[in-house]
């Protein structure tokens, strides 16, 4: 076989393959007119190359019945060319198709009765075989309708672009191919072309550029070239043409060797092609795998663990980091930043970027005319496709700037039951922008991870929401007492290295205020004032309502002055409000206020909290209406104050502990000494110790009380003589929980509750009731506990013999650490060995 | 991408979308363009002294405070920073400052500074007017790259210079002649040598002021039999046989069927653009000798391109994005011209009535710097809607300037401190005048002043109304360069006198109890004044009607 016979095989045969292939591709896809017209098209281009092919290697039934094949197929394309343009361009009328149709169909007959091309015969010159035929004065017919056919088609191109349905750029592939193949075809007829079969090749050429045409217009996809039909037909073509290239060598090398077996030739060759087959099918399947599938399949991959990983978090913040990386991951050549609705002001500000370098302020609000846009078109979009909206009309010169600045290219709307809850402005810093885009896959893609971030968003919004509720006291919408606690110790930290205020409000006789104007006009005091704050504060720290009538403000990294002018300010603002309110009855409300500050005078948040609340109480001792920085005084100042405030204090209280030690006293005579001895003893510790003059006294009413509960302890246990037992001991311990329950109906002495509550616990946690530990124990409770230890060492009770003050000294000293505060223990010692507390040997 | 590159790549219907677009808006949609964008100059203005100027009441928050606080404007409020130039009393750096003459007003021109973002609406309004005038209906439009565009409009400064410099950075035309030649030529040299190389090369797209169009158009046949004996070889040789063929085969028909040589026998053109006063006179007459409506744009030295025509022709949409419009109503107006201290109400877009007359009012977006300012010109509103081309817009039809000017085929404008002057100025025994703007029955404009002479006077005496007209038409060209420019160029003679019986004017004032207007009187108030005449006895000495 010469050279140029080679090349009419081989050409011929890699444009059926070709053809073949691509029509097992479009086969596969759903089909619609457009398809059915591309499959039209495929079928008689593959049976022009399929004929030639057939013709060239002589095969059965015979050339003429090849050439007959080929030749139709030429004569049918212009009709199908036509055809595909007129389901392209979703052309109205079908007069014109038909009569074409028809006229082809005439002209194909015609043909086949050689009017056109005549005596086609097929003859061997002794070194190769050629196709000779004539053509006849009619030919020219076929070619007049050729042109005009091809005209028509031009012409439904030109018309479809006018109507703004397409542009002329979309059928570029198209006018290549059909050009390709109009010239391969014209110079098929060259006498110097004539030895080469370049209208076959043209014709593969033109059917790759209208397979790639559909593709750009999404109608078929390349994913389609890795299906397995296509794949298998040309494995098999490809083994088919192998053997019989290489027939003659099988066949020798099967009869040198294997003579004896000659009459399993036939099976050893099908075996052969179908091993050769497969292997083929093999290794063009992985080829096309690796090509075209391995990106989808990865894709497809990222999108599920994306979609497992979103399902399994509930907090903004972790979600939007997840799609961030999501987007950086699989488009690492660009930005994201992704902008969420809020949901109070419709407006979409920044939440989230790829590039922590371009996370800022940016927000759009919600007449922002993106936005209305997106609400119209929510679907993943080219930025340009906004720039030519009507909408973009109405952008601001500097806001259509930031959006070039950002050098947004892709806008994904995050969609969520039909409303727009996020947007991902995708960009990109290559300055050429077709390098940059993203792909018609890409976008699909884009909007199916979107369509994924949207459902755990809105799973998100709500579990915030939810959060929010639980964060906040339904009646004024600040935050509750649960929140502060948790948020307050994460501000402490933060200010750990500078300072922090507290400020307690509690308003003065607010029960009376709703018994004389009612609960409705009481909550709605609360919710005004909860709105005041809210406005004095603004931003500087965090307002929550405490308890019914008590609101607290944190004011992290500012001194007590910044507290100070907001409850002025505050004064002020109720001064207004209620007192001169303007309606006819006149109503009177106040507050009093604490102030405590780190590292001023607390050194925790639970010593803020106490002492905000002794100075509430400070300021409530003194005629209410007023506000109260809490502060250790100098040891002379308070000495010079603590007579007058213990005095006011004592005078206030007096007769109520009066009537409860006597009660005690007539009970239980040693427990009344012990008490009187507890509060002295305590108090002292508390002096020494720097607090205030009314929290030293506080502490000695306390002592006083401490026991109070044992009224209710059966005296039997009270007085018995041996060890208590284990339910004994479990009845004497509720004498804390007894003497609580009896303090907290006097409001008058509610302040000492934190101290009689604590002083059995323990600084290493093993105390009752509640197990404190450490500095979490009220300052009161450590003294109390301490006094009354020692107090119980030092007596002699029924059930064992007193200690002497240096063994209760050393008992003290070998516990502290783990029963006492090793701080105020030592103090304790120290005073006891200094004479400063003087101890009264009690009377047994 | 360029414009170019869109026709290109890009589909028809993506084209219209991005340039015209805004015609399907609905009265909603466009409102709140309208006030994003005035909010968005608000907040400009208040930033800088000019802006400070108008918010002495403070900086309006919505545009109704805008409309409370912020006065009506007219020049003069800002020529003392425009005149000069001060560009940091300004909004925004302007990249571009156009002129006008004014001879009219307290100062010989005006001043319009041009910020970038101003020019880039401009260029898109501009190129979809284009657009629009080579269309036949939505998504039908035929522009290419190439095309042959003749070119008639004032130059730079004026605002229509702009023009070519915008369109031809987004699309290659072939302007006849050049953009850069025609910078170097008068306004007369460039219309002659751009009919020229129409007349030889055709043309695809003409771009004019309907008062020149319509003097060349009537002039055509008369220039075109007077050019017989012009032509030599090389003209013949440099004109494109396609001419050719149209010119003799016009010349056929025209002997043939003894009829006139019309511009649409050797132009087909794809669109038809014209622009300024009186286009409404003549763009039947237009339609009839080139073959295709004239589309009309809307605008100014102030406004820039703020208003086109769309494919039906029959009334200007206003552009959402080049100014924020208020309208004036006539009544209003007048009004105002008897009452000089009362402030006319304005109404915005959506609050307009079909058929009545306005005043516009502008604020100039995108950094610009006139606020509610009162251009002078006078609009009807056409209808609210236009079912027929599906667009929920008003549309308008440029009426004239306001009363109290009269505008002459777009070329000059007087009012009563111009007519006031050039009448001092010819030392003429005229004791008392009033003017107003009448038509011929070609329906050309002109000034037609009413004048009371002294007869007393020696000089009055002799005085003949077309003695009377001369002298004054000599002193309107010496004192308005425009005036001249209209003689000139389209050989009109745009001043009629009428001569009143010496206190005609007084009597009318005294039997009504208001005075006659000096420029703008209505019609009914000029007829009133003559029949008074009469009834006085003796005639009118010498009226023309």
């Amino acid at each position: 076989m010469s050279w140029n016979e080679r090349l009419f095989v081989v050409i011929p045969f890699l444009s059926v393959v070709c053809n073949v292939f691509l029509l097992l591709t479009v086969m596969s896809v759903k089909k619609d007119k457009l398809i059915a017209a591309f499959i039209g098209l495929l079928l008689t281009f593959t049976a022009w190359s399929t004929g030639s092919l057939f013709l060239r290697m002589k095969l059965f039934p015979g050339p003429e019945f090849w050439y007959m094949i080929s030749i139709t197929g030429i004569f049918l394309v212009p009709f199908f060319i036509y055809n595909f343009v007129y389901c392209y361009t979703n052309a109205k009328g079908g007069f014109i198709r038909g009569l074409l149709l028809v006229t082809w169909l005439v002209i194909s007959v015609l043909n086949l009765s050689n009017v056109f091309v005549t005596d086609p015969q097929v003859v061997y010159d002794g070194v190769e075989w050629r196709f000779e035929y004539g053509i006849s004065g009619w030919t020219v017919i076929p070619v007049v309708m050729a042109v005009i056919t091809l005209f028509q088609a031009a012409q439904l191109i030109v018309q479809n672009c006018k109507n703004g349905n397409a542009s002329m750029g979309q059928f570029t592939p198209m006018f290549f191919g059909v050009g390709v193949m109009f010239l391969g075809t014209v110079s098929a007829m060259l006498p110097q072309m004539v030895s080469l079969p370049i209208d076959t090749f043209a014709c593969s050429v033109n059917a790759v550029c209208l397979y790639y045409m559909l593709y750009k217009r999404r109608v078929v996809q390349l994913q389609g070239f890795a299906s397995d039909a296509p794949i298998y037909v040309i494995a098999l073509l490809c083994s088919v043409l192998l053997l019989v290239n290489t027939f003659d060598h099988i066949e020798n090398f099967f009869q040198r060797y294997f003579s004896n077996l000659v009459q399993y030739q036939t099976i050893a060759v099908a075996v052969l092609l179908t091993v050769v087959t497969l292997l083929l099918h093999k290794v063009f399947y992985h080829l096309m795998e690796k090509v075209l599938l391995k990106a989808t399949e990865e894709q497809e991959r990222n999108l599920r663990e994306f979609s497992t990983a979103v399902n399994k978090v509930m907090k903004l913040d972790e979600l939007l980091a997840l799609y961030c990386d999501f987007l950086q991951r699989n488009f690492p050549g660009v930005k994201a930043r992704v902008f969420l609705k809020n949901r109070l002001s419709g407006d979409f500000r920044m939440k989230g970027a790829t590039d922590m370098a371009i996370a800022n302020r940016d927000a759009f609000e919600a007449d922002h005319p993106m936005i209305v846009w997106l609400n119209e078109h929510p679907e993943a979009s080219a930025y340009e496709i906004f720039c030519k909206s009507k909408n973009y009309r109405a952008m601001w010169s500097k806001e259509k700037k930031r959006l070039e600045e950002m050098q947004v290219q892709v806008i994904l709307p995050v969609v969520s039951g039909g409303e727009l809850t996020a947007i991902t402005l995708i960009s990109s810093e290559q300055k050429d922008k077709k390098q940059s885009g993203i792909s018609a896959g890409g976008m699909a893609f884009l909007e199916s991870a979107a369509a994924v971030f949207s459902i755990a968003l809105n799973n998100a919004a709500l579990y915030e929401e939810l959060r929010r509720k639980a964060q906040r006291d339904p009646l004024t919408n600040l935050y509750n007492r649960g929140y502060f606690q948790e948020n307050i110790a994460r501000e402490f930290e933060l200010s750990r290295h500078s300072q922090i205020t507290l400020m307690l409000i509690n308003l003065d006789d607010f029960r009376l205020y709703n018994e004389l104007y009612g609960m409705a006009e009481g909550d709605l005091v609360l919710k005004r004032f909860a709105e005041t704050l809210k406005t004095l504060v603004h931003g500087r720290g965090t307002v929550a309502r405490y308890g019914g009538k008590e609101f607290v403000i944190s004011f992290p990294m500012c001194p007590p002055s910044a507290a100070m002018d907001c409850a002025k300010r505050a004064q002020e603002w109720m001064r207004k409000e209620i007192l001169y309110s303007g309606s006819r009855t006149k109503k009177f409300l106040t507050f009093s206020a604490g102030i405590s500050s780190y590292p001023t005078n607390a050194g925790n948040v639970h010593e803020l909290f106490t002492y905000a609340n002794m100075a509430v109480y400070s300021a409530k001792n003194n005629g209410k209406n007023r506000i109260v920085v809490y502060q250790r005084e100098d040891k002379d100042e308070a000495m010079a104050k603590s007579l007058k405030s213990k005095r006011a204090l004592a005078e206030s209280c007096a007769s109520t502990i009066y009537a409860l030690t006597a009660a005690i006293d007539a009970k239980d005579h040693y427990t009344f000494s012990h008490s009187n001895n507890v509060a002295e003893y305590a108090s002292t510790l508390a002096e020494a110790l720097g607090l205030d003059a009314e929290h030293v006294e506080i502490i000695r009413q306390a002592g006083l009380l401490h026991d109070i509960g044992k009224i209710g302890t059966p005296e039997a246990i009270l007085s018995k003589k041996d060890r208590l037992t284990r339910e004994e001991y479990e009845i004497m311990k509720q004498h804390v929980e007894a003497s609580i329950s009896m303090i907290k109906y006097l409001p008058s002495l509610d302040y000492v509750v934190p101290s009689v509550l604590g002083h059995h616990e323990r600084w290493d946690g093993g105390g009752y009731p509640r197990g404190l530990s450490g500095k979490a124990i009220p300052v009161g409770a450590r003294c109390l506990c301490l006094a009354d230890s020692f107090d119980a060492m030092i007596s002699k009770r029924s059930y064992k013999e007193a200690m002497s003050v240096e063994q209760a000294v050393q008992e003290i000293r070998r516990n502290l650490g783990t029963q006492f505060d090793p701080e105020i223990g030592q103090l304790f010692v120290s005073l006891v060995e200094n004479g400063k507390i003087r101890v009264n040997r009690p009377a047994g | 991408m360029t414009f170019e590159e869109k026709l290109k790549k890009c589909s028809a219907s993506e084209i219209w979308q991005e340039y015209c677009g805004f015609l399907d808006l609905s009265m909603q949609e466009y409102m709140e363009i309208q006030k994003r964008l005035l909010m968005e100059q608000v907040e400009l203005m208040a930033g800088c002294q000019l802006g400070q100027r108008f918010f002495r009441k403070g900086v309006p928050h919505s545009v109704e405070e805008f409309r409370e606080m912020v006065p009506l404007t007219r020049f003069e409020d800002y020529a003392d920073v425009l005149l000069p130039q001060k560009e940091e009393m300004l909004p925004e750096k302007p990249v571009l400052w156009l002129h006008t003459t004014w001879e009219g007003g307290d100062f010989p021109s005006k001043r319009a500074p041009y910020t970038e973002a101003m020019l880039e609406t401009y260029k898109t309004n501009i190129l979809g007017a284009m657009l629009l005038a080579t269309s036949t209906g939505r998504n039908q439009f035929n522009v290419w790259p190439g095309m042959r565009v003749l070119y008639s409009l004032a130059p730079l400064p004026y605002a229509t210079g702009m023009f070519p410099d915008l369109i031809s950075s987004e699309i290659d035309l072939r302007f006849m002649p050049s953009v850069r030649e025609a910078r170097k030529m008068s306004f007369g040299q460039q219309m002659r040598v751009g009919y020229k190389m129409a007349a030889k090369h055709d043309m695809d797209l003409f771009f004019g002021m309907s008062s020149i169009l319509y003097g060349a158009t009537r002039s055509l046949n008369m220039l075109a039999k007077g050019s017989d004996s012009k032509v030599g070889l090389k003209d013949i040789l440099t004109t494109h046989p396609k001419m050719i063929w149209r010119l003799l085969s016009a010349r056929y028909r025209q002997k043939r069927d003894g009829t006139e040589l019309k511009p649409k026998d050797l132009f087909h053109l794809k669109g038809f653009v014209c622009v300024g006063t009186d286009t409404a006179l003549y763009k039947n007459e237009l339609e009839e000798a080139w073959g295709i409506r004239p589309l009309e744009i809307a605008g100014g030295t102030e406004p820039s391109c703020m208003g086109t025509e769309t494919w039906s022709k029959n009334g200007l949409v206003l552009f959402p994005d080049a100014c924020f419009y208020e309208f004036i109503p006539e009544m209003e107006l007048y009004r105002e011209m008897e009452e000089p201290s009362y402030t006319p109400r304005t109404y915005l877009m959506n609050e307009l009535v079909a058929g009545q007359k306005y005043e516009l009012v502008i604020t100039v977006l995108k950094g610009g710097a006139f606020l509610r300012y009162r251009v002078g010109d006078v609009y009807r509103c056409l209808r609210l809607r236009n079912p027929s081309d599906k667009i929920n817009l008003p549309q308008f039809e440029y009426v004239d300037r306001v009363p109290s000017v009269i505008d002459i085929a777009g070329f000059t404008r007087f009012t009563q401190r111009e007519i006031q002057k050039v009448i001092e100025m010819s030392r003429l025994p005229i004791t008392d005048w009033f003017a107003t703007k009448e038509y011929d029955e070609t329906g050309r404009s002109y000034l037609h002043l009413y004048a009371e002479v002294d007869l007393s006077d020696a000089q009055g005496l002799a005085m003949s109304r077309q003695l009377l007209r001369d002298h004054l038409s000599l002193y309107f060209r010496s004192y308005d360069g425009d005036y001249n420019d209209l003689k000139r160029l389209l050989n009109v003679e745009p001043l009629e006198i009428t001569t009143l019986r010496s206190g005609s004017v007084a009597e009318f004032q005294r039997q009504n109890g208001r005075p006659i207007p000096k420029v703008g009187a209505p019609r009914e108030t000029v007829l009133e004044i003559l029949r008074l005449q009469n009834d006085q006895g003796g005639g009118v000495p010498d009226v023309v009607e």
